[in-house]
């Protein structure tokens, strides 16, 4: 009776743990997703400082995407970067800048590249800055800083603007 | 399987040989019966072992097997279906082994080919809205290897029941980027921990 008791424990064991083990994997996506075009503001006049600061004195910044009905940033202030997401769908993404009553669209032309991460995660699109352009009176010139955007942190973008 | 051919013809030609000790079948019932109960039918698996006794100490064992699964995740819905094999060898680790109560240590190389759809797959970001993209129809080959052990335990005459604990490491984890299975047959979730559980009865020939 013993040995058949001995039996039992033994086949019974792997089955408690089977039974109690986490085998599904996580069905929530734990990595990070936050993929777009971070833009840095710098002063006309600081253009060649080596110590270059970025300037952080807009009183009221508004951003939108053109096409999109949805205002991005509403009247920030103290604004010294921006962060803007890039289409998926195009190429092609402009985006209208308003500050000190001074009206800008940004043109930002960019290849897309769809990467599969998880089925928690789906498809992320990371992107590949090619040009930019702008139109208006508040952006001076444009600097591509790094035209690689995945999903990690750092500045793709400086414009240096009028004030 | 093939590997086990030249074995049990060896083995034979030579009934009377104390290196052939007979062939053992063994039905899975931990996956076959639990796993569609635990996932909510949500994943079938049914696998089948042979194993060649040779010297009561040395198992040559192929397993064969067919899972179909229909999963679903924040960012899109994974169905897949296809068969899977594992070629290997277990040890008895007990030198002196009573009946057919054994501790089995093994090896095993496993393969699975499956056709796979991956559908609804999020993509895009919050501000310029999602969409869904569909990778469908696919074919899918996988390859991982397999550390077991395992206990088997006579129930009666040439009947026993037993388990094994697997640690399993995919190889085939396929290219940043690529869309792979989210369920392997055979293996598991692509991105699970690595161990399993099986759960068997078997009778000996």
């Amino acid at each position: 009776m013993p040995v058949v008791r001995f039996k039992l424990f033994i086949l019974s064991l792997p089955l408690l743990c089977w039974l109690m083990s986490a085998c599904s994997p996580d069905t929530e996506c734990r990595t990070a997703n936050n993929i777009g075009m971070q833009v840095v503001f710098a002063l006309d006049s600081m253009r060649g400082d080596t110590a270059l600061v970025s300037f952080s004195r807009f009183d009221s910044l508004t951003v939108q995407g053109v096409g999109n009905d949805s205002v991005l940033y509403d009247n920030q202030k103290a604004v010294s970067s921006i962060f803007l997401p890039l289409r998926t769908d195009t190429n092609l993404t402009s985006y209208a800048l308003s500050a000190y009553n001074r009206r800008d669209t940004l043109y930002i032309s960019h290849d897309n590249n769809q990467v599969f991460v998880s089925l928690a995660c789906g498809c992320f699109v990371f992107h590949t800055l090619n040009s930019l352009n702008n139109r208006g009176g508040l952006i001076d010139s444009i600097e591509m800083l790094n035209a690689t955007i995945e999903n990690y942190k750092q500045d793709n973008v400086r414009l240096y603007v009028h004030l | 399987m093939f590997l086990l051919l030249p074995v049990a013809a060896l083995a034979l030609e030579h009934p009377d040989s104390v290196i052939y000790q007979g062939v053992n079948v063994k039905l899975d019932i931990a996956n076959s019966i639990f796993e569609p109960a635990r996932s909510f039918g949500k994943i079938q698996s049914y696998e089948a072992a042979v194993n060649v006794d040779l010297l009561h100490r040395y198992f040559p064992t192929a397993e064969i097997g067919y899972s179909q699964a229909d999963l679903s995740a924040e960012s899109g819905s994974f169905r897949g279906k296809g068969g899977f094999m594992r070629l290997g060898v277990d040890l008895s680790a007990l030198r002196k082994s009573r009946g057919n109560n054994m501790l089995l240590v093994g090896i095993r190389l496993g393969t699975a080919v499956q056709g796979c759809s991956t559908r609804d797959v999020l993509l895009g970001n919050g501000y310029w809205g999602y969409y869904t993209v569909n990778f469908v129809n696919r074919v899918r080959a996988d390859v991982w290897g397999e550390v077991t052990a395992g206990v088997q335990v006579q129930v009666h005459k040439d009947f026993h029941m037993g388990w094994y604990v697997r640690y399993k490491i995919l190889f085939s984890r396929g290219a940043a980027g690529a869309v792979t299975a989210y369920y392997i047959p055979g293996f598991g979730y692509k991105d699970d921990s690595g161990f399993s559980f099986n759960y068997y009865l078997g009778f000996k020939i």
